[in-house]
């Protein structure tokens, strides 16, 4: 009985329709603003995955303060302790109109006017003096 | 200069920076993923001294290191160089 030769079949993989990017720029030598955020191929924000204000402390960088669009609209989660990764989540005063574009720029201009709130009061909770200043 | 100038000096900057970077991703498409941005002043040469120093230690920590160094010329306001280890 003659073989029947098998035909080799290239799997169709799509081609990503979006490209994630992540930047992250240090502040000083215990503070640094790391930001994600999703692009489409038009060059068109379709989402801000993550703008963060990341502390080191005790040696440990730890997410204070970040945000994402998750659920299609921005909110902020907080690090309540810095001994663990319990967080709260919120959309007080935070940016509700306007599309990613807008949204990534609040969210790093409220990181650049409130970095230092964020870090006193993560050590106030934490009730830990904060000697990295 | 206090760390706390420091920090306030380099957040400002950063935000500027991060809004280039996200109008202009071609200006970056060539650097390394995952590598991290140490920003460096047009005109404040004290901030670039503290912030010389912040490279050495990003780099122990196994990063790649981008300077991102501001220029005055309103066209191309920053610009990015890596640094050999």
């Amino acid at each position: 009985m003659k073989k029947l030769k098998r035909i080799k079949v290239n799997k169709y993989v799509p081609k990503p329709t979006e490209e994630t990017e992540t930047k992250e720029i240090i502040i000083t030598d215990s503070d640094k603003i790391l930001y994600i955020f999703k692009r489409d191929k038009a060059g068109k924000y379709t989402e801000v995955v993550n703008v963060s204000f990341i502390a080191r402390i005790n040696e440990e960088w730890i997410p204070v303060v970040r945000y994402d669009s998750t659920h299609g609209y921005l909110h902020r989660h907080k690090r309540i302790l810095i001994k663990n990764e319990l967080e709260t989540t919120d959309t007080n005063g935070v940016k509700k109109k306007g599309g990613h574009h807008t949204w990534l720029t609040w969210a790093l201009n409220d990181l650049r006017k409130n970095f230092g709130e964020y870090r006193r009061l993560i050590f106030k909770r934490s009730k830990m003096i904060d000697n990295y200043y | 200069m206090t760390k706390s100038t420091q920090a306030q000096k380099n957040i400002d900057l950063s935000q500027e920076l991060a809004e280039y970077i996200a109008d202009n991703p071609k200006s970056v498409e060539n650097l390394p993923e995952n590598s991290s941005f140490i920003i460096f002043s047009s005109e404040d040469e004290s901030l670039n001294i503290e912030n010389e120093g912040l490279i050495k230690s990003i780099i122990a920590e196994g990063k790649k290191v981008i300077k991102a160094i501001q220029t005055k010329d309103k066209e191309n306001p920053w610009k990015f160089s890596q640094v050999a280890y």
